[in-house]
Parts: structure tokens; C-alpha cells; sequence
């Protein structure tokens, strides 16, 4: 992550190379003249007003009752609060939490990704570690077959881990004092994250690389053993790749709706994206549905609002994350 | 220090997930005899509950679990697939031969035998495969015509033009009721064929009466989709709807009609005359009491009254833990006793609040009669109460699809031909060759 | 990358493989083993294991009853695959799936790019709270992507045709005309495309000054700068993008699950054929019908298209792709 370029040494006129840029995200680069810039500048408030409008309208439609979430008005005429009230049957209008346990739903979601992403971050940074520092026999190998997995279209193990998860559950079922484990739980949705991700191992490994290691060597000549030169040096320094993980799989698992769609069964299990994919339908008047379109555009909001908030926060761990991988090389 | 701050977490979370977990797992349990866990039959409206504590009060010391969800064709496989099978289960009736093709059903003929002249042979032949029955039916939701008739009145259009029966008038009516603004979006359909329903095909061909009628053959094993018939009902379809904006303007205005609120399509003059299922009926007297409207029959080329049945059975998969107990329910559920018990219920209710009962229309012959009889009484609003009698004949005339192996492919097949037809990519015919091929493809892989 | 140091052959000692057998003895091996086991044991029990199987099941006729017992699994041969060959709705997703990467690839790269430009063009401290805004519909989750697909491209009364009637264009039904429905889509995923812009945009970063300015005392103007030296030193990112996006093209579920199919529940699925993408019709045979062996048939039909894919724009990156450090 670190930009240890050392640009090549060039004749200028005023002699002597160019300064060496050791820790700097970006070099400086020429800027247009003003003129330009204002015409840029203008062309991205035209633009940014673009892009942000559909989020704008779905915090204007969010609040507006039944029936006028479509006037596409920016400011709603008349105001609602579609997220709680009375529950009285339709034709009313409904009310977001009254209609289906979201509250359960976002709090699935929340302990499933932090759990999954709390386990991926520490099981991959083992892995990449080992890639990274260790010399062993069939290292190469093994490393390559992990990036081939990348490329591995998710459909061909999806169905064979869901018979595995489903075998899973018929045991269990048979030996009743067994948990129950299998499809129709939870457990399918994270249990796969504490064996680590070839994407941030990979990620992680490109860190690790970059750490000299002189640091390791000194803890060895401590005497220090493997397991622990591992917890006191290399995951304190490793610190930003770690957080970029987590956060990047606590974004993949808040996105994902095929892995909850196939396993959940039991409403109140449901993670957030599942739970407002089948509100859409039950109210969504083109698939048959009923037509309370205020329920829809809240939960939508409900959905996307952590994310901008995981966002705002980690701000520049997601920035540096996605910039890192066109790195690669 | 560090390590142990994360273990400590990791413990915490792992500890919290299998709580949370092990909770929600607790309804995916194996079931025992002495209890019964119901799959299909969640919670409904007066009618339902009522009918559902009836039931209950039959079964004592049984344990009853309603499970909430409706049924749906994937969580059922996935149910009998993960082994935690339910003990009953309510299933729309089209999809009844499918899975008893598939074996994944108990036939019933013994445990019902008491009970089953009671029920109509149109339905419970839905109910059956290969000489067994499956399980017991539910409700008809015949279908009639819906006439809007303040429409009617407003555009100058004598009630008597809403039939079926003379297609040219039919398409003429339509084009008289529709109305367009200024800048030529629909702002009423006049009539719309429901060509895209559940009922839509099969009765437009069902028009033309005779022995090519059928969109499947009597023993469910030949789809008969690209007969002259078909196409000829498709393309009449199509007709009706290119005459009022074509496909797009009608659907997207469709789209907007909230039919189960109080500004539902006749209320606010949305659409002319329609065809649609008796619950409708209910639903609209609930709602807009006073809405003006007039049923009538929906009637064949002959002028004969013909009505589509549909609606749920009930059903025992195989890896039931209590099949005696969900006999029993199922019986009690769909019994005469259960519809008048339900049926009253529902008279007072409406009688106290000043609306209209329109009456129940089961597959239970006998309770339908008694209901009728016994209980019905006409009061109230004069144009919800005239539309009963024609609902209680129309049941007379009623068929039903007979049962297909090839269940919920079947009717991908012909909704996604209609989709193609109504979205101009393929003409009614090429749309119902294909059509015909996929489904017959279907019934032969799963026979 | 460092590798195992080998000592020259001619040195004396033990030979080469006997050396590389002892390592394995090697407390550093098998503390090394231990660390990766929690991925080589995901890797046997979650892919390749699965991989098998998943193979396997597509020879045989694996179905619900099959899952639950009530009838023995049978090997069905090459049936699944010749199968596959005579459905007309693998052709169908098949080609869907194609003329969305066709459209959406390309799109959100130059737009991508265009974007990253002018970002780069206006300094960074203006850039940066734009860079945000532009990255914000990449964070958003596609589900709700999906919902506003449905409601802001409505033909009749969405905003993008409202939007359009203002200026005299009559807009077409999105989400109805099947001609429209891929390019929805498509349009709602270049919205989002903030990821691939902070790629191109760390990429153009990365291009050394001197490089523009030795064009420019050659007398190469603004355009020619950019397809002679900007172009080629951020071509790795470039191919890189592409690879990923076009790899997330074949993959297409989430959005287009979410607004055009039903999730059962209110009335069954309302699926459009157009939008029937190739991962959409997998689950369906998977998981709507339980035809478990189609439908693994059908991911091997994924995997080898996307090998072949994968593997044309490796070699067609042989061509244009310039990494730094390599003779120009």
C-alpha cells in the first residue's frame, strides 16, 4: 500500500534528478490553467447533481405518504412518518415496522457481518501472512491455485455447499440433541469466512510483502515463537490492510442477497437485503403486490443508510483499498 | 492487551451468533405425533382465522403450528429437501399434480372417503393423480365480469354492451369506454381481457367451447397451447389491448391501480368492465361500499355463462409426522361446519358495521348451499347484493385445469408466450409454438 | 516474491530433492502449514471438494426426490449437457447475459475514466469531495439498486421520463420494452461506477510527469498526450478493470433478480425473459425447481465460458498492455 516508486533520474535543465517520492500517496500533477478548471468544476456540479439525485429522491420519497411517492417532487407537499405508527389493517397505510420484523432483520445483518468480517479479516491475515513470510516447500503452488479460485465463477460450489449445509441439517435433525445446523439457519452465512478469502489474503499478502523483514527477525533473534511474532508485530503493523478488510466484507455481506436467499426460510432469520427484497414484492403493484409504496422506499433507505455511515467513517480505508488493486500488477 | 481483547470479542460474538442462531432454527424441528405443524395456512382474514379455530377445537390436545409464510414452491422443495418436512400443507391446486408426480405427496382416498361426494368434481379432480386423491380443495374464486357501471353511465354506453359473447361488440364496448388525456396516456381502460392472469388463457380458449377448448388434455399429459383456438384467444387479446393504447400505456397504467384500498379502480373510474375472481366482491364491499357496479356472467360464443375455478387444496407430503392429525384438520378445515361457523361470523360482523356480505364460494357444494340458505341474507347495498345470485350460478358452470406434472413450468411456459405476444417480439403463434414445445417438454421429463 | 533458496547444483552436499524432502521436516514448514490450514481446509471442503461433486451431480439426475430420499440418484450420462445444448432458454440467458457486458462494460469504463480526468484535471482538493459523491452509488447495496431501477425508470410516471418530457423527448417504457430492460440495467450499473473511477484514478496518478512533458516538447497537444502516453501507462489498471467487470457481467444476479423477479411469496415469480440473465436461470433450475444436476451442468457451462473469455482478454492484453519497466 505503501508508493515506494523511485521515479528514474532525468536530465532537466536545472541538472539532478527529479527528488525520490518515498511515502506519498500521489506525485503532484500539472493542473489545467483556471479557465478550464472552472469549466471542469461546473461540468462536475452538473454531473455530482446527477449521481446524487437518486439518493436524493429516495430520502424525499421515504418521507412522503402513500400515494404521493411518485409526484417526483424534491421536496414532499405533504409529510409522513412511514416508518412507525398504528397498526391498523389495510386499506390503511402500512407502516414499515409494523409490516415485517426489520428491526430483526438489520440486527441480523449487523452481527452477521461484523461476525463474518471480524473472522475473515483475522483467518486471511494468518493465511497471508504464512504466504509472505514463510519459506516452504509447495509455497508457489499453493499460492497460485489460491489465485485461481479468484477467478471461479461462485455458481459451481454454490449448489454442492448448499447439499453440504442441507446433509449437515438432515444429521442434525436425526440427533435431535445436536443443535440444528443446516439450511434454514444462519450458520451457512459466516461459518465460511473463519477459513479465510482468497481475495483478502491476496490483498493482505501484498502488505505483508511490503513490511521489511528485518522486523521479524529481530522478534526471532528474541526469541520469540512464530505464533506470537505474528500477534506482536506483523498484525499491529498490518493494521491498515486489516481494517480495509474488514470493512470489505462487512460491505460484500451487507450487498449480499443470493447467499440469505438460498439458505433463510424463517422470516425473523432474514438479513437486510432479503428482508427488503420480499417487502418490494408483497408491495410493489407491478409484481401483484399491493401498492404501499412508502413502506418500500423506507426500508430502502433503511438499507443503504449504514452503508453511507460505514462509509463516512472509513472514508479513506475504502478509497485506499479499491486504489491498491489497480495496482497489482 | 490486544489478543486477549479480540479473543474475548470473538468469543462474545461466536456466543451471541448461536444463541441468535439456535433460536431461530427452533421451528425447523422434526414433529411428533400430538402435534401438528402447518405449512401454507398463516394468518388471514376473518374468514381464515375463524375456520381455523374451528379446526382446532376438532383437534383437542393436538398441538397446532401455523407457520406464517405463504406457501411457495421453492421453500416447499426446500423444506422436503432439508428433511424438516411439515405435517400439512395448503398449496394452490395447480400445482397439486406436480408433486404428486413427483411422489413427494400421500394420497388420502382412505381418510376422505366419508366426506368426498361433498366437494365438486371439477376441483377435487385437481386434486388427483393417476386414480388417487391428494388431498381435499378450498375456495372456487369463480371468476365473473366486473361492470363498472357509472363508467357506463358516463360514457354513454348501455349496461347490456358488457358480454363476452359477440367479440365485435366486445371490442367496440371497449373502445367506447376507454378514455385518454391530452397528451394520450389512458386514463380508463375499458375492458381488460386479464389475458395475463392466472385464469386468462385457459378461459379466452374455453370460449370457443368444443373439444379443442382445453389449453391441456382431460389427463393432463398433452398441452394442447398452439391449437387454432389458442392462437385465435391470444390474438383476440391482443386486439382488445392495441385498440386502447397498446401494450406499454396499458400496463403501465395498471400498474398504478391499487385494487385493494379505498381508492380502488372503481372508485376512482379506472377501468370499465373486467373479468376477475369472486373475492373481489368482498373486497370492494369492505372497502367502497357504495361504489356503483353490476355483475354478470362471462359468457362463451354460444352466450352460455362459463367460469374459471382456482384456489388452494390441502395436502399431506410424504415425511409427515402425523398424517392421522392432518387428516383430521384437513377434513375439519374445509368442512360444511367450518364455512357456517365462518360464514356467520363474517354476517354478523358486516350486518353490525352496515356493509354487505357477498357470500363464501367454496369447492364444498354441500356448504355453499347452506351458507346460501341458511345464512345469507340480502340488506344493506342494492348492487353487491344483486351481484350474489349471479356468483352462487355461476358456480354451476365452473372447470378447472386439470392436474399437469409439469405444474409451475407449464405456466412459465404460457405466461412468458403471453409476455412475448403482449411485448410484440413474436406473433400468437410463433409465441404458442414455443410455448406448446416447452410445456410438452415439461409433462414428458416429469411424468 | 522471494522464493525457496536453492543452492547451486554443482555443490556438494545432499541433491536437490532430498534438500526439498528435509524441508519438510522443518519446524518453519510446519508452522507455515499450520497457518494455512484454516484456507487449505476452506479450499478442500468449500471449492474443490464442492467442484467435485458439483461435477459429478451433473451426470446424474439429482432432483428434490433424490435429496429427500424418496428415489435413488441415476447416472443420466451426457443427457444434462445435450440438454443444455437444445434449451432455448440457455440460448436466451446466454445471450442476455452477453449484450449486458457488451453494453455495461465499455460504458463504465470510459465513463469511469472521463470522470477520473477531470478529477485529476481540477486538483485534489476539489477532486476529493467529488471523487465521494461519485463513489457513493458504488457503496450502495444492489437490492435497493434494483428498487429504484423499478421506480425511477417507471415509463409512465418515473422521474428519468419526467425528466425527459421536460425537454420534449418521450421517453420509452424501461422496465416493460424488452428492448429497454438490459440498458437499464446497464445505465444503473455505470451509475455505480465509483470503484472502477478510484482505480483509473490512482492509476493516472501513477504516470510520471516527465513522460507528458517530453510529449509535450515534442510538440504532442492535450489529445494526443492522452492517447500516446496516458492510455498506455494506465493500461495495466485498464485491463485489469476490464477483466473484473466483465467477470461481474457474467455473474449478473443481484439487480436484476431483485427488480424483474420475484422471490416468491405474493402471488409466485413474475420473471421477464428479458432479463433472464445466465446466474438467474442457474438458481432457478437450482433452487426453484431443484433440478440439482441441470443445474451444476449449467455453472460448468459458466465456468468454461468465462474461462474462454478470461483467457481471450489475456491474450488480447498481450498486445496493448504496457507495464512500466518493460522495453517501449
Amino acid at each position: 500500500m505503501t508508493d515506494v516508486h523511485a521515479p528514474p533520474p532525468v536530465v532537466t535543465g536545472s541538472g539532478g534528478p527529479l527528488p525520490q517520492v518515498v511515502r506519498r500517496r500521489r506525485r503532484p500533477q500539472p493542473e489545467a490553467s483556471w479557465i478550464k478548471k472552472a469549466i471542469f468544476v461546473v461540468l462536475l456540479i452538473g454531473l455530482a447533481i446527477l449521481f446524487l439525485y437518486p439518493f436524493i429522491w429516495l430520502l424525499s420519497a421515504t418521507f412522503k405518504p402513500r400515494g404521493d411517492t411518485f409526484d417526483n417532487a424534491l421536496i414532499p407537499h405533504r409529510w409522513s412518518w412511514n416508518f412507525t405508527g398504528p397498526n391498523i389493517p389495510e386499506p390503511h397505510p402500512q407502516y414499515l415496522f409494523n409490516v415485517a420484523p426489520v428491526g430483526h432483520w438489520m440486527w441480523n445483518s449487523i452481527w452477521i457481518s461484523v461476525l463474518g468480517a471480524t473472522l475473515t479479516t483475522f483467518s486471511s491475515a494468518l493465511v497471508a501472512f504464512a504466504f509472505a513470510y514463510f519459506r516452504f516447500p509447495l509455497r508457489n503452488v499453493l499460492f497460485a491455485i489460491l489465485l485461481a479460485t479468484l477467478m471461479l465463477p461462485g455458481e459451481v460450489t454454490l449448489i454442492p455447499v448448499y447439499l453440504l449445509w442441507n446433509h449437515i441439517g438432515r444429521f442434525t435433525l436425526d440427533h435431535p440433541w445436536l443443535p440444528h445446523i443446516g439450511t434454514g439457519t444462519q450458520y451457512p452465512l459466516w461459518v465460511p469466512n473463519a477459513f479465510g478469502s482468497a481475495f483478502y489474503i491476496f490483498l493482505q499478502r501484498q502488505f505483508f510483502l511490503g513490511i521489511p523483514r528485518d522486523y521479524f527477525e529481530a522478534a526471532r533473534m528474541d526469541g520469540d515463537g512464530y505464533f506470537s511474532m505474528f500477534r506482536r508485530i506483523a498484525i499491529p503493523l498490518a493494521k491498515p490492510a486489516l481494517i480495509v478488510t474488514f470493512i470489505f466484507e462487512i460491505q460484500a455481506k451487507w450487498f449480499d442477497l443470493q447467499q440469505p436467499l438460498i439458505y433463510l426460510r424463517d422470516l425473523a432469520t432474514f438479513t437486510a437485503p432479503l428482508g427488503m427484497k420480499i417487502l418490494f414484492d408483497k408491495f410493489n403493484a407491478a409484481g401483484g403486490g399491493e401498492g404501499d409504496y412508502q413502506v418500500i422506499m423506507a426500508g430502502t433507505l433503511l438499507l443503504v443508510l449504514p452503508m453511507l455511515v460505514l462509509f463516512g467513517v472509513f472514508q479513506k480505508y475504502f478509497i485506499r483499498g479499491i486504489a491498491v488493486q489497480g495496482r497489482k500488477g | 492487551m490486544h489478543k486477549k481483547r479480540i479473543a474475548r470479542f470473538l468469543v462474545m460474538a461466536a456466543a451471541i451468533a448461536a444463541v441468535v442462531a439456535g433460536a431461530a432454527g427452533a421451528t425447523s424441528v422434526k414433529s411428533t405425533a400430538g402435534s401438528l405443524n402447518i405449512y401454507g395456512f398463516g394468518p388471514g382474514d376473518d374468514v381464515q382465522e375463524n375456520r381455523a379455530s374451528y379446526a382446532a377445537s376438532q383437534l383437542q390436545g393436538v398441538t397446532i403450528n401455523r407457520q406464517a409464510p405463504n406457501f411457495d414452491d421453492q421453500s416447499f422443495l426446500t423444506q422436503l429437501a432439508s428433511g424438516s418436512v411439515p405435517d400439512l400443507v395448503r398449496m394452490p391446486r395447480a400445482s397439486v399434480g406436480q408433486y404428486a408426480a413427483k411422489g413427494v405427496l400421500q394420497p388420502v382416498d382412505d381418510c376422505i372417503k366419508d366426506v368426498k361426494s361433498q366437494y365438486r368434481v371439477g376441483a377435487m379432480k385437481a386434486m388427483s393423480w393417476k386414480g388417487h386423491v391428494y388431498g381435499l380443495p378450498e375456495f372456487t374464486n369463480q371468476v365473473t365480469l366486473i361492470v363498472n357501471t357509472s363508467a357506463f353511465a358516463s360514457a354513454g354506453v348501455p349496461v347490456s354492451q358488457a358480454q363476452t359473447s359477440n367479440k365485435k361488440q366486445l371490442l367496440a364496448t371497449a373502445k367506447k369506454l376507454a378514455k385518454f388525456d391530452s397528451n394520450g396516456n389512458l386514463v380508463r381502460i375499458g375492458f381488460d381481457p386479464k389475458i395475463d392472469s392466472g385464469f386468462g388463457l385457459a378461459l379466452w380458449v374455453k370460449w370457443f367451447g368444443g373439444k379443442n377448448s382445453d389449453i391441456i388434455s382431460a389427463d393432463g399429459l398433452h398441452a394442447q397451447l398452439n391449437t387454432k383456438e389458442a392462437v385465435a384467444a391470444l390474438a383476440f387479446a391482443l386486439q382488445l389491448i392495441n385498440a386502447q393504447g397498446g401494450w406499454n400505456k396499458f400496463k403501465s397504467y395498471r400498474d398504478t391501480f391499487d385494487f385493494f384500498g379505498a381508492q380502488n379502480p372503481l372508485v376512482k373510474d379506472q377501468l370499465g368492465f373486467w373479468p376477475m375472481e369472486s373475492f373481489i366482491y368482498n373486497t370492494f364491499s369492505n372497502n367502497s361500499p357504495n361504489a356503483d357496479l353490476q355483475a354478470k356472467f362471462f359468457t362463451n360464443h354460444k352466450g352460455g355463462p362459463i367460469t374459471f375455478f382456482s384456489g388452494n387444496g390441502w395436502v399431506i407430503p410424504k415425511g409427515s409426522g402425523n398424517f392421522a392429525d392432518a387428516c383430521s384438520y384437513m377434513k375439519a378445515v374445509t368442512s360444511v361446519n367450518a364455512w357456517e361457523t365462518a360464514a356467520k361470523k363474517r354476517f354478523d360482523a358486516r350486518k353490525a358495521a352496515n356493509q354487505t356480505f357477498t357470500g363464501l364460494y367454496t369447492a364444498n357444494a354441500v356448504a355453499d348451499t347452506k351458507v346460501y340458505q341458511d345464512i345469507y341474507q340480502p340488506f344493506g347495498h342494492p348492487q353487491f347484493d344483486k351481484a350474489v345470485p349471479i356468483l352462487v350460478a355461476a358456480s354451476k358452470y365452473g372447470f378447472e385445469l386439470p392436474p399437469t406434472p409439469a405444474g409451475s413450468k407449464f405456466t412459465d411456459a404460457v405466461n412468458s408466450a403471453i409476455q412475448r405476444v403482449l411485448t410484440g417480439q413474436q406473433t400468437p403463434k410463433q409465441a404458442l409454438d414455443q410455448a406448446q414445445t416447452e410445456a410438452q417438454a415439461a409433462i414428458d421429463a416429469n411424468k | 516474491m522471494t522464493s525457496v533458496a536453492v543452492p547451486s547444483r554443482t555443490a556438494p552436499g545432499p541433491s536437490r530433492a532430498r534438500r526439498w524432502l528435509s524441508s519438510f521436516r522443518e519446524r518453519e514448514t510446519w508452522t507455515a502449514y499450520l497457518f494455512i490450514l484454516p484456507w487449505i481446509f476452506g479450499f478442500l471442503v468449500l471449492t474443490l471438494g464442492p467442484m467435485i461433486f458439483s461435477a459429478y451431480y451433473s451426470f446424474t439426475n439429482y432432483g428434490v426426490q433424490q435429496i429427500a430420499g424418496i428415489e435413488p440418484t441415476k447416472s443420466v450420462g451426457f443427457h444434462n449437457y445435450k440438454e443444455i445444448w437444445s434449451d432455448p432458454k440457455v440460448a436466451l440467458s446466454l445471450k442476455n447475459t452477453f449484450i449486458y457486458c457488451v453494453m455495461m462494460v465499455p460504458a463504465k469504463i470510459i465513463v469511469a475514466l472521463v470522470l477520473a480526468v477531470i478529477l485529476m484535471a481540477v486538483g485534489e482538493r476539489l477532486g476529493g469531495i467529488f471523487r465521494t459523491i461519485f463513489y457513493l452509488p458504488h457503496i450502495t447495496p444492489p437490492v435497493a439498486v434494483g428498487v429504484l431501477v423499478i421506480v425511477l425508470f417507471n415509463g409512465g410516471y418515473g422521474i428519468v421520463n419526467d425528466a425527459l418530457r421536460h425537454i420534449g423527448i418521450q421517453g420509452p417504457y424501461w422496465t416493460i420494452d424488452p428492448n429497454w430492460i438490459k440498458p437499464t440495467i446497464a445505465i444503473m450499473d455505470v451509475w455505480a461506477c465509483g470503484g472502477t473511477m478510484v482505480i483509473l484514478l490512482a492509476a493516472l496518478y501513477g504516470v510520471p510527469r516527465h513522460l507528458y512533458e517530453a510529449a509535450a516538447m515534442d510538440g504532442a497537444n492535450a489529445l494526443r498526450r492522452f492517447f500516446n502516453v496516458t492510455l498506455p501507462m494506465i493500461s495495466p489498471a485498464l485491463f485489469f478493470c476490464f477483466i473484473i467487470l466483465t467477470l461481474a457481467g457474467l455473474n449478473q444476479f443481484t439487480q436484476a433478480y431483485t427488480a424483474f423477479f420475484g422471490a416468491g411469496g405474493a402471488g409466485g415469480t413474475y420473471g421477464v425473459d428479458a432479463a433472464l440473465f445466465y446466474a438467474i436461470y442457474i438458481f432457478r433450475n437450482a433452487f426453484v425447481y431443484f433440478n440439482m444436476g441441470y443445474a451444476c451442468a449449467l455453472a460448468w457451462m459458466l465456468v468454461a465460458i468465462s474461462l474462454f473469455i478470461t483467457g481471450i482478454n489475456i491474450l488480447v492484453s498481450r498486445r496493448f498492455v504496457f507495464y512500466q519497466g518493460e522495453q517501449k
